[in-house]
């Protein structure tokens, strides 16, 4: 693979990836959030081999397949779960109308191109292209936790931020030491159990999963 | 010659009036005089317009006064010349069609009407040719007063009033800061003539962006330009419609005339940032004028705030030109100028179209909302043709003026994205919007023609409205045939704007494209030619027709039927799709903005049964932000400081001789 | 000679143009039958309803005045116009000096605006209705069309679509900008709101309320429901076109050289065959939104522009 061709590709799916964040702010439908989210994950799977295939390390593969596993098929799998077992309604309620919801991600984007400038600078190795994407990626995530009034949607919007900045890392870097790769990969599947079973819970004692009314419990 | 034939219009549209004032007890004598007079007058005007425009060099006319430094100066050039044109042009048009009007409107005031019309469009003539500043202010001032005396004045209705005054208020103040920015370049220039500020040294920076700013309010409050635009819907609708054609057409453009001066020829060298400001307010000022106009019941209001968008296009051009004069980009600067001028022509001319077939649809019907018309096309159908050349043309649909200078502002916007990095992103934006001001204004022009012309008349008196007489259909039929001819044929009116540019802008290369073409601003890009389009347009349809022809069958005959309405046998009027209901959805997408609040009164006769009711009122509120936001509080503020100012009135007339005391050595003491 | 081959390559292309989105019609119902397990219409069924329609007489609403009658003609001849406009199986088409994408889209705005005329014109609720949804969507996707197409031609380097499609054609597939797939996403969404096809209308609804585009049609019979007929299809066949030829312009027909006239028109049947199948896969499998929910869609295509637009502007072509 050449190095044009290779640049390209990668490109090519950091776009993707931040089209699917831009995606999941659009709709609103919990179900195909979670969706969204497993593409994410196939995607950054993508990335991973592609970078592999390019400098040739192995344990690039390995990453690749972890996230595959993890974030392709079992956080979505679980959360599907999760979804099914307290009967959440199919609508994830935002703060903000979708235009609004797709303005403010267009207008991080744009922040994250303009922050992305100097670091782009810096490294021969990285497109600016790719480096605002996964900004902009994890800024969408982030703000998506702000904007979301459920357990659920919040925790989309972390593993969204997630999804960015494992982007940013994998390219930056062309691939962290295994062991950094496996930490991160365990801290993710703790955070998503541990939401999870906090929805089950407050799906079963208080019947809503609405963090707003959490609020009420203060003394 | 000049000076004679401006002598002759300024004198015969001027004195025509007052003779239609000294002739008032008979109303209808002094109406023919005041239009008779008005007609001749403004066709000497034009005379003097076209003769501005063809002259290579600047006249002058000077007076002295009786105080040096008080004289009148006027200047005749090609930019004069084109808003001349506008004046006089329109204005004879605009006097054609008052003749047959004024007769059905009341004919109590008839007289005072034509005095104060004859002064308004004098008025108007001498603020465009005018070259010191003494001579402006008369002017504007005049024009404002009389366009404020248009209005009916004594009227009984609370609101037509209201308008009237925010209408005087909203002229005062702009004018104020009209007046402070030019005493300011006076007082630099040491002298009160345009000349002199023209050879003046340039000002710093901050005193030019200050200077700048001040006229950029003061003329946008004339203007129309959002967030300065309140009065104009309010004011504008409630004058007779062919003075409201007048001042929509005409008299919102003596302020962008006045802004063009200011930036490129009295604060050259310009900066590029103010370019960028105006392109953001004209941006802002077309969706929410567009979205306005789409939610107005009101057929002149509609138009009014129609106004407010077209300005808004106008402006975006025109920012893009002082981006790329502050650049130092003269041809595309000269080219996005062009487009902000043909605009201008353009709306001034469908703009005016449109307001007189209001006018002729109120004169018959004696209904202004869209809601009691309906199906007027087969009563009035010269009317209704004329009303639908103009939306076709206000629209921005091709072949018509509309899009030739709508297109040429997109192609401003396309040059604009190859500048600078911030620049960039304004482009493609701004040309969003115009994107979505065309599909707005489409929704907001169907939505008029449709409920308006076509369908079943909705009221008694639109079910028999006649037909205006032929005096005032042809000053209509004339507009839209100009409609048509300047978007078949853009090459000639831009060629006309060319000779109009200011002289740092000449773009020579602009012009290739020839009478019939479109030039693109980049010259590399083949000019459009409209008339290329419309012939391929009637290949295909006579193709098709004889397609047809072939294939149709003797015993296919065309029958008139009841609609199949889908089975339902009854078409009834009050069952067709209203107004309010096709501006529906946008009311809804847009209900944050327009804070609009729904209340339903139930009526029914048990209490207990809400299910059951006698009527339904549906009230529907919407609250402009820019009121609660921004008027509001200036209004309370003023108010407040009004009545603490109202303590020093107290009546005495001792303690005034003491402010008058006070004052006189206040003023020797601070004398230099 | 070259006058000549010039002249039978338009000829080709008006053709091509005029009859080809028929099949296309045919085959996106022809998928979506075959998806619901029926076996479905000829592929040709559509160019037989129109003729069998244009032999038929017509009824005219007693309501309606001259714009009625005006509108099919008026609606089709725009239609046609855009169609000769937009390449097929070569980049270069009759009318390519006046191919601006403003211009295309103010006259697809024409063609619009003489349907909705008349639909208020019949005095009917329905078609009313249908007048008003159709603005309000027309108005929501211009924005997004204008953007996307305006990235395109920034991308090319040009405001007109043919160069566009040279320009794009003599690229590798590697060298094509990374913005092509945003660009992609933002067209097709907008595509599929302005021709009318499901998630945003349903051309196979019977239920009047909840119909955009079909209500429109409902007071047309004969010769003229056949040009509104054709016009839509004229609409469709352009629209995938114009995607086919923007972002997977391969094997296209150079000007005045005849020997790649077969491959080109071979590829050019091809790809829109399959988008055509891709839309019977999409409409088969998607559900209707509800009428205000189409905004978040139109605004998912218009962020999908912009973001193309904020990466020319910081990064460059």
């Amino acid at each position: 693979m050449d190095t044009h061709t290779f640049s390209r590709l990668v490109e090519l799916t950091s776009y993707s990836v931040l089209l699917v964040a831009v995606a999941v702010v659009a709709q609103r439908n919990l179900a195909t959030s979670i969706r969204l989210l497993r593409l994410e994950g196939f995607l950054l799977a993508m990335v991973s081999a592609v970078i592999g295939l390019y400098t040739g390390e192995s344990h690039l593969f390995w990453v690749a397949a972890i996230t595959f596993v993890i974030k392709g098929l079992a956080i979505p799998s679980f959360f599907f779960h999760v979804m099914h077992r307290i009967g959440l309604p199919h609508d994830a309620e935002r703060s903000l109308t979708v235009p609004l919801g797709l303005m403010l991600a267009s207008g991080l984007t744009l922040v994250a191109y303009h922050v992305g400038r100097p670091l782009a600078l810096a490294s021969p190795w990285i497109t600016r292209d790719v480096l605002a994407s996964s900004l902009g990626t994890a800024f969408i995530g982030l703000s998506l936790m702000i904007v979301c009034r459920k357990a659920l949607t919040q925790m989309l919007g972390f593993l969204l931020m997630e999804d960015g900045i494992f982007l940013f890392g994998i390219t930056e870097t062309y691939g962290m030491p295994l062991l950094v790769e496996l930490g991160i990969f365990f801290d993710l599947i703790v955070a998503a159990g541990v939401t999870g079973i906090l929805l089950l819970r407050m799906g079963g004692d208080f019947g809503h999963v609405d963090v707003d009314r959490l609020s009420d419990l203060r003394g | 010659m000049l000076s004679l034939l401006f002598f002759l219009s300024i004198l015969l549209t001027a004195a025509s009036g007052a003779a239609a004032l000294a002739l008032q007890s008979r109303p209808a004598l002094a109406h023919r005089v005041g239009c008779w007079g008005q007609l001749a007058g403004t066709l000497a005007g034009v005379v003097l317009a076209i003769l501005c425009l063809a002259s290579d060099a600047p006249g002058h006319l000077r007076f002295d006064g009786p105080v040096p430094g008080l004289g009148f100066t006027l200047r005749f050039d090609a930019l004069a010349g084109f808003f001349l044109l506008l004046v006089f042009g329109l204005g004879a048009l605009a006097t054609t069609f008052g003749l047959p009007y004024g007769f059905i409107g009341h004919s109590s005031s008839l007289g005072t009407r034509d005095f104060c019309l004859g002064f308004f469009l004098a008025s108007m003539a001498v603020v465009v040719l005018a070259d010191d500043v003494f001579t402006f202010f008369a002017a504007w001032e005049s024009m404002s007063v009389f366009a404020f005396l248009l209005l009916p004045g004594e009227h009984e209705k609370r609101e037509v009033r209201e308008a009237a005054y925010l209408f005087l208020i909203a002229s005062q103040v702009g004018t104020a800061f009209i007046l402070v920015a030019f005493l300011v370049l006076a007082h630099h220039a040491g002298s009160l003539e345009f000349d002199a500020f023209r050879r003046a040294a340039p000002l710093s920076l901050p005193w030019r962006s200050g200077i700048f700013a001040l006229a950029l309010i003061g003329f946008g409050t004339k203007a129309g330009m959002i967030p300065f635009h309140v009065w104009l819907p309010k004011a504008h609708p409630v004058a007779p419609s062919h003075v409201s054609a007048l001042m929509s057409g005409v008299m919102i453009k003596t302020a962008l005339y006045g802004l063009i001066r200011f930036a490129f020829e009295f604060l050259a060298p310009l900066d590029a940032f103010w370019g960028l400001v105006v392109l953001t307010l004209g941006a802002v000022s077309a969706v929410l004028g567009a979205l306005f106009a789409l939610l107005e019941h009101d057929l002149k209001r509609m138009l009014a705030y129609s106004s407010v968008e077209n300005v808004g296009i106008i402006l975006m051009g025109l920012g893009v030109a002082i981006f790329f004069a502050g650049s130092g980009k003269g041809d595309w600067a000269a080219y996005a100028l062009l487009a902000a001028l043909f605009h201008t022509l353009n709306h001034a001319v469908f703009k005016t179209l449109l307001f007189l077939a209001a006018g002729s649809v109120l004169a018959a019907t004696r209904e202004a909302s869209l809601e009691h018309l309906g199906g007027l096309a087969r009563r009035m159908p010269a009317t209704a043709v004329c009303f639908l050349v103009g939306a076709w043309a206000i629209s921005g649909l091709p072949p018509a003026n509309g899009f030739a200078s709508e297109w040429m502002t997109y192609q401003a916007l396309w040059v604009l994205a190859s500048g600078s990095a911030g620049t960039h992103l304004l482009g493609p934006i701004a040309a969003a919007c115009l994107a979505l001001v065309g599909g707005l204004a489409a929704a907001c022009f169907v939505r008029a023609a449709g409920v308006g012309f076509l369908g079943l008349p909705r009221t008694e008196p639109a079910r028999r409205a006649e037909e205006a007489p032929r005096g005032m259909i042809w000053p209509m039929a004339a507009l839209a045939a100009l409609c048509l001819f300047a978007g078949l044929a853009p090459g000639l009116p831009l060629a006309m704007l060319a000779g109009c540019l200011p002289r740092q802008l000449s773009a020579p290369s602009l012009l290739l494209a020839g009478p019939l073409g479109l030039p693109a601003a980049r010259s590399v890009e083949p000019p459009l030619y409209p008339l290329a389009i419309v012939a391929t347009l009637a290949a295909l349809l006579l193709g098709l027709t004889f397609v047809r022809r072939r294939l149709g069958t003797a015993s296919a005959a065309t029958r008139v039927h009841g609609p199949w309405n889908c089975g339902y046998p009854i078409v009834a009027p009050r069952a067709q799709y209203s107004a309010s209901g096709f501006s529906q959805p946008f009311a809804y997408f847009a209900r944050k903005l327009l804070s609009r609040k729904k209340l339903l009164d139930v009526h029914a006769r048990h209490h207990y049964s809400p299910y059951l009711p006698e009527s339904l009122v549906l009230r529907v509120h919407s609250v402009s932000p820019f009121d609660t936001l921004v008027y509001q509080p200036v209004k309370r503020f003023v108010i407040r400081l009004s009545k603490r100012v109202s303590r020093l009135q107290t009546g005495s007339l001792r303690l005034y001789l003491a402010f008058l005391l006070g004052t006189v050595i206040l003023l020797l003491l601070i004398q230099p | 000679m070259t006058f000549a081959l010039d002249i039978g390559f338009a000829a080709i292309h008006l053709a091509l143009v005029l009859f080809w989105p028929l099949v296309l019609v045919g085959i996106v119902r022809r998928v979506k039958a075959r998806l619901a397990c029926r076996r479905g219409l000829p592929l040709l069924q559509e160019l037989t309803d129109l003729l069998k329609l244009f032999r038929k007489g017509e009824v005219i609403p007693d309501t309606a005045t001259w714009v009625f009658r005006l509108a099919p003609w008026g609606t089709w001849a725009a239609s046609a116009l855009v169609a000769l406009m937009v390449p097929t199986f070569s980049w270069s088409v009759p009318l390519g000096a006046q191919a601006d994408f403003i211009l295309v889209i103010y006259l697809l705005g024409s063609s619009r605006f003489l349907r909705n005329l008349a639909a208020l014109d019949t005095a009917t609720a329905f078609a009313g209705l249908a007048a008003s949804r159709e603005s309000f969507v027309a108005a929501l996707s211009e924005p997004a069309m204008v953007l996307s197409l305006w990235c395109a031609g920034w991308v090319a380097g040009t405001s007109r679509i043919p160069e566009m499609v040279w320009r794009f054609s003599e690229k590798a597939a590697a060298e094509l900008s990374p913005v092509h797939p945003l660009i992609l996403v933002a067209l097709v969404i907008v595509a599929i709101a302005e021709n009318a096809r499901v998630p945003f209308d349903d051309p196979t609804t019977h239920l009047e309320l909840t119909m955009i585009h079909e209500a429109a049609l409902l007071e047309y019979s004969g010769p003229g429901l056949a040009l509104m007929q054709w016009g839509a299809g004229l609409h469709l066949g352009l629209s995938l076109a114009l995607i086919a030829n923007l972002f997977f312009p391969i094997g296209l027909a150079a000007p005045a050289e005849l020997g790649t006239v077969p491959l080109g028109l071979f590829s050019f049947m091809a790809r829109t065959s399959v988008l055509a199948a891709l839309l019977g896969v999409l409409e088969s499998t998607m559900a209707r939104l509800r009428f205000f929910r189409i905004t978040d869609w139109l605004a998912l295509s218009g962020a999908a522009a912009v973001l193309a637009v904020i990466r020319l502007v910081t990064v460059g072509r």
